[in-house]
């Protein structure tokens, strides 16, 4: 067994008998685990999602990532706001705070619940998206807000190919 | 003749530990005076990572250790549920990590056998696949990952928290006062101290029949300003804070020289760390430093390799007040804590020191030491800090219900239950007659007018660095350019304070945000503080008025 | 292509794009956001006093009497050795100086007023212009809105309280109002706070973007009349949060004033307005000049053989653009001029040398070895950009053809001096005229230093 070796090393500096005796009780019940084939019940990574579901962890889909990865770039400088207001936006979430809420949030907003309604009024139509100082395409990240646990990444996330940001700067917008 | 206070038990030290204390002796009926240097937490406690895990790693030292650990994180989520989060673990195995994953997962199988004692999960072991599925962004170098259950606090409300049980119960707090010199009987019996309010200068006395030095890592400090010597081996500790979280896993990472750190999510952000290395510097100034930054990141990036990708906004940093030990490395220093009496063979009888120890155990901690204090004080009243809630652990919150009552949006009800838990509604209550309780002061947490009234009116912030703490403030992607003149103007409406106090409150915390900022400034932070300087030099016109 | 390229998207790289258009020549401004223009609180500030600056106060400190921007301009000249007036106008002199602003000043009011912004101001006056925070700043130039809360002259202020408006907190700003006007010796000058009559306008808004998007609606001007009604008088100024409208502010305010002063007070992100309507009024008045304003992050610029090439940051975002005549007028790190990252601060398009005010380069380096500690002291990182030459030329190895304006040349701190939009408007002109001259024949390579014409 690699590494056991590393192990015994550490375990004889710092370890008591008690703890010796409950490891080689769980190891040789692991081992035994191993041999009766026992350990392979399932798709673990199942088995993580159904334990995890009710705390809204669910895996990232890779335009999400990079829509977070833009997203880190905001400066609260509020322009977004005024574009939306300007273009006769109500949207529940002004985009200033969707893009604060969207990933900071996104796990408590789903253990309360509320995912789907956080942005379910805006109108999409990306007047904000041109006035960002750090490009961060904003209409996308109110589309992620409002998206259900589960269903498809926004139409038009960015390009899997193209780098999300650079430098953390956010992507440029051609 | 200066003011006197009299009192059972004076507490020196607001930390995690100062207000334990504090909460578990009032609760028991004594009578208690707190007395903390600047803000409550505002040291080790607020620098930790805010984990309450439950000892995995004393496993292989004291699995008795672990059982304890695991109990005690199951009480902190029944006394404090609001602040609370889980955090899952991605533990992921390299091919040339010194310990190979059978034994890995034979001390996960042995740690699951506590979990349940946490609310904990059961591990699962997850080929590379498989967990680079869960967490594209771990390397793809792995050869296979565990998961494992842990739990988070906001370690500072934890503090607040107990601080404000302690006050229900009777208890006084005193934030922005230090303890300047020991009161002595004639026979050298320890009976209080003299106090310094360090934001109005004034000087009075706190008379108490014991002294608990809990001051953490400044205990050698306030020891030998009793006349007594404690030594510690400080141990120096830096996170580094994200702009947001990173990921919804804590992901393991190990570090050139072997040690586990974490990338973990810490309510709304992601943090990395921690370092561990003697710390010889001022306890008032502790800076994180490039080499430290350097190591972190290192130790991420083969977890993560994009890891350098993301923002980070700032850093936490803090001093351990770890327990003494000669010839040993940081890592292997005792985690345990001791609860010293100065009159048996000490000189100074009448006076305690709790010393070491760890944030996870701090209730235990204070049971034992409240358990010494009232032998002492011939008290035989049980410990009740494990059953009864904290305040807002009361019961659980409603936050849609929330948001519609108090016309707020759902993240700014989402935090405020978050922080007050069952006393949301209270706080939101707290109005003024002509400032809506909803107006929003900081986008980033976020923070409303009303909360910061609540703070000022019923937890006692004195200044405007406090409510970094409290709430928050200034924490967010543009460290407080938004927020802080308007937090300024609510706390100088709520404290009375001249328009000079609050230029200089907010040039005080301008620069405390630059200190935690500068050390890794990178980025788009560079772009955030650019914007944070014009707003603080152009427009709030930092410096005083136009000579 | 032919003509000329700009890029950026603030004041600078606007004004440029305007000088070109009006001179004939065939321009696109490429940007990839508004740049730090947008953050303005609303004021164009020149010369303005500052205290983080203390040799250019704003009245003299023996006499007492006041010292306008005119001034304060032929002191810079005399001390600021790497500042951009200095390197364009060290040698013409501060009169010159003046009067190249002046031209310029007029050059701007005149794109702006067609946009529905009117810019006021002078440089032989100073405006005591109130900020939401209640702290008193001198400026010289302010746009429409923020302009008409000046102090001089002032009998009284009425500070309007208008429940749940982000950023705005009336009793706070009355409180060091009143201070900042005995600490400056204006008074008598009473500070008081009234309630709004009606607060219909900014009911259940909450962020000003949204009060400001409401009054630019039909019932905009009664909702606001109703607000003021009885508030105010001759000389005596109504002083509101920065909402009066996104684009219709001089409208509103031409409405509602009747005889009083009524004012915005200067604002910052994310609660300011003035940023938004100044770079809104720039693109509408690029676009009316007939400038093609493309979106876009530049990645390189190459030169070979004579010509320049411009490629995007992100292959395929744009076509790549070959321009006669370049001017970048990119910014700091708002505006993406300067990066810092994993290659240290860097300027990305040239790869040009970044330096502070005293020649000490910060490219190359990370971010955080360039900064010192203690907030209020000067930070070299802040005040660093690209170099130019007095004709605006960057230094040392620019190709030929290219131009620099606005915060992306180096040698000045904004936040501390408060000239960034002054350097912006002088240079984003001067450049745009070399550049014009260059494309449309008339040589500009080689000749001494000197002043825009």
């Amino acid at each position: 067994m690699r590494g056991y070796r590393g192990f015994l090393r550490e375990f004889a500096r710092t370890g008591s008998l008690r703890a010796l005796v409950l490891q080689v009780r769980t190891g040789i019940a692991h081992v035994a685990r191993q041999w009766t084939g026992r350990n392979e019940v399932g798709n673990p990574l199942a088995r993580f999602f159904e334990s995890y579901g009710p705390d809204g962890i669910r895996p990232a889909s890779a335009a999400e990532r990079r829509l977070r990865l833009a997203s880190e770039a905001c400066l609260v400088c509020g322009l977004c706001s005024a574009a939306c207001a300007e273009a006769g936006g109500r949207p529940l979430l002004d985009p200033r705070d969707a893009v604060i809420a969207a990933a900071r949030l996104s796990l408590d907003l789903r253990r309360a619940g509320l995912e789907g309604l956080a942005a379910s009024s805006c109108a999409a139509c990306a007047a904000c998206d041109p006035v960002c100082p750090q490009g961060i395409p904003i209409h996308l990240v109110q589309e992620s807000l409002a998206a259900r646990p589960g269903s498809e990444p926004p139409q038009g996330a960015p390009d899997s190919g193209a780098p999300a940001a650079r430098d953390a700067r956010g992507p440029g917008i051609g | 003749m200066s003011r006197v206070l009299p009192c059972d038990v004076l507490v020196i030290g607001g930390g995690i530990n100062g207000t334990g204390i504090a909460r578990d002796l009032a609760l028991r009926g004594v009578s208690v005076a707190l007395v903390e240097r600047r803000e409550l937490g505002s040291g080790t406690s607020w620098a930790s990572s805010g984990m309450i895990h439950g000892g995995l790693r004393y496993l292989q030292q004291d699995p008795e250790v672990t059982h304890h650990s695991c109990l005690d994180s199951g009480a902190i989520q029944r006394i404090a549920p609001h602040l609370v989060f889980r955090i899952p673990f991605l533990m992921p195995v390299f091919s040339d990590d010194r310990i190979g994953p059978e034994i890995v997962e034979v001390g996960l199988e042995m740690y699951d056998a506590y979990q349940p004692l946490k609310n904990g999960r059961p591990h699962t072991r997850l080929t590379s696949a498989q967990a680079r599925e869960l967490e594209p962004m771990l390397s793809d170098r792995i050869e296979c990952a565990f998961t494992l259950d842990e739990w988070g606090v906001d370690a500072g409300r934890l503090c607040i928290a107990n601080a404000l049980d302690a006050m229900a119960h009777g208890a006084r707090v005193f934030t922005h006062t230090e303890a300047v010199e020991p009161l002595r009987s004639p026979g050298g019996r320890i009976e209080g101290a003299r106090v310094r309010d360090t934001v109005t200068g004034e000087t009075w006395q706190v008379e108490a029949a014991l002294t608990m030095n809990a001051a953490g890592p400044w205990v050698p400090q306030v020891s030998e300003m009793m006349g007594e010597l404690v030594r510690q081996r400080p141990g120096k500790g830096i996170h580094l804070v994200f702009e947001r979280r990173v990921s919804n896993l804590a992901i393991y990472a190990r570090g050139v020289d072997g040690r586990d750190m974490f990338t973990f999510p810490h309510e709304q952000n992601s943090m990395a760390g921690t370092t561990d290395d003697d710390y010889y510097g001022d306890l008032d100034r502790i800076e994180a430093t490039e080499d430290e930054v350097a190591y972190v990141l290192e130790a991420m990036e083969r977890s993560i390799p994009d890891i350098r990708r993301h923002r980070v906004t700032h850093t936490l940093q803090g001093v351990r007040p770890t327990l003494y030990g000669f010839g040993a490395y940081e890592d292997e220093l005792s985690r345990d804590y001791e609860v010293i009496d100065h009159g048996a063979g000490g000189q100074a009888p009448g006076l305690f020191t709790i010393t070491g120890g760890k944030l996870a155990a701090f209730r235990l901690m204070a049971e034992d030491a409240a358990d010494r204090l009232c032998a002492e004080l011939g008290n035989d009243a049980p410990c009740r800090t494990a059953e009864l809630p904290l305040p807002g652990g009361e019961e659980p919150v409603d936050v849609a219900a929330l948001a519609r009552k108090a016309a707020i949006s759902l993240p700014a009800a989402l935090r405020l239950a978050f922080r007050h838990g069952a006393r949301a509604g209270q706080v939101v209550g707290a109005s003024d007659p002509v400032q809506s309780p909803a107006r929003t002061i900081c986008a980033c947490e976020p923070v409303l007018d009303s909360e910061l009234r609540h703070v000022a009116r019923v937890e006692g912030v004195r200044k405007l660095s406090d409510c970094m703490l409290r709430v928050r403030l200034g924490l967010g992607a543009c460290q407080g350019a938004g927020c802080t003149a308007s937090a300024a103007g609510v706390l100088a409406e709520e404290l009375g304070w001249d328009a000079e106090r609050t230029i200089r409150e907010v040039a005080e915390f301008a620069a405390q945000r630059w200190r935690a900022v500068a050390p890794v400034l990178d980025g788009a932070q560079v772009a955030a503080m650019e914007v944070h300087r014009s707003v603080h030099f152009g427009m709030i016109g930092m410096g005083g008025a136009v000579p | 292509m032919s003509g000329a390229l700009v890029i950026g998207g603030g004041l600078a790289g606007s004004a440029a794009a305007l000088v070109l258009a009006e001179a004939g020549v065939p321009v696109r401004r490429l940007a990839a956001g508004p740049g730090a223009t947008a953050l303005t609180g609303g004021s164009i500030d020149v010369a303005a006093a500052s205290p983080g600056v203390p040799h250019l106060p704003w009245r003299d400190p023996r006499s007492g009497e006041a010292l306008p921007s005119r001034a304060r301009l032929r002191i810079l000249l005399s001390g600021a050795s790497r500042h951009p007036y200095t390197t364009t106008f060290g040698a013409a002199g501060g009169e010159a100086l003046a009067a190249a602003f002046e031209r310029a000043t007029e050059r701007l009011a005149g794109w702006l007023r067609a946009e529905g912004i009117d810019l006021h101001g002078s440089l032989d006056r100073n405006l005591l212009l109130p900020s939401a925070q209640g702290t008193l700043r001198i400026s010289d130039l302010a746009l429409t809105g923020v302009a008409s809360s000046d102090l001089g002259g002032c009998r009284k202020v009425t500070i309007v309280d208008v429940p749940g408006v982000e950023g705005w907190d009336a009793r706070g700003c009355a409180r060091t109002l009143a201070s900042e006007i005995a600490a400056l010796g204006l008074g008598p000058l009473p500070v008081e706070v009234v309630r709004a009559r009606d607060d219909r306008f900014a009911s259940g808004a909450g962020s000003p973007a949204r009060i400001a998007a409401r009054l630019d609606g039909a019932e905009g001007e009664g909702l606001l009349k109703a607000a003021l009604e009885g508030l105010g008088g001759a000389d005596e100024l109504v002083l509101l949060p920065q909402v009066l409208g996104l684009v219709r502010t001089r409208a509103l305010l031409a409405s509602v004033s009747q005889g009083r002063p009524v004012g915005e007070a200067l604002s910052f992100p994310p609660f300011a307005l003035a940023g938004y309507r100044l770079t809104r009024a720039l693109d509408r008045a690029c676009a009316a000049a007939g400038v093609e304003l493309l979106r876009g992050r530049a990645g390189r610029v190459l030169a070979a053989e004579g010509r320049l090439r411009v490629e995007p940051e992100q292959p395929g975002a744009f076509e790549a653009l070959e321009p006669e005549g370049l001017v970048l007028a990119t910014g700091r790190f708002v505006g993406g001029g300067l990066e810092a990252g994993p290659r240290g601060v860097h300027e990305p398009l040239l790869g040009l040398p970044v330096s502070d005010p005293d020649g000490r380069r910060v490219d190359g380096i990370p971010a955080h070895r360039s900064v010192r500690k203690g907030y209020a002291n000067p930070q070299p990182l802040y005040a660093a950009g690209v170099s130019v030459d007095g004709a605006l030329r960057p230094q040392p190895t620019a190709p030929a053809g290219v131009w620099a304006a606005g915060e992306w040349i180096g040698g000045f701190d904004p936040a501390r001096e408060r000239t960034g939009l002054g350097v912006a408007l002088l240079t984003g002109i001067a450049a745009g005229e070399r550049a014009a001259r260059h494309v449309l024949g008339s040589n500009d390579s080689g000749q001494a230093p000197r002043g825009p014409a």
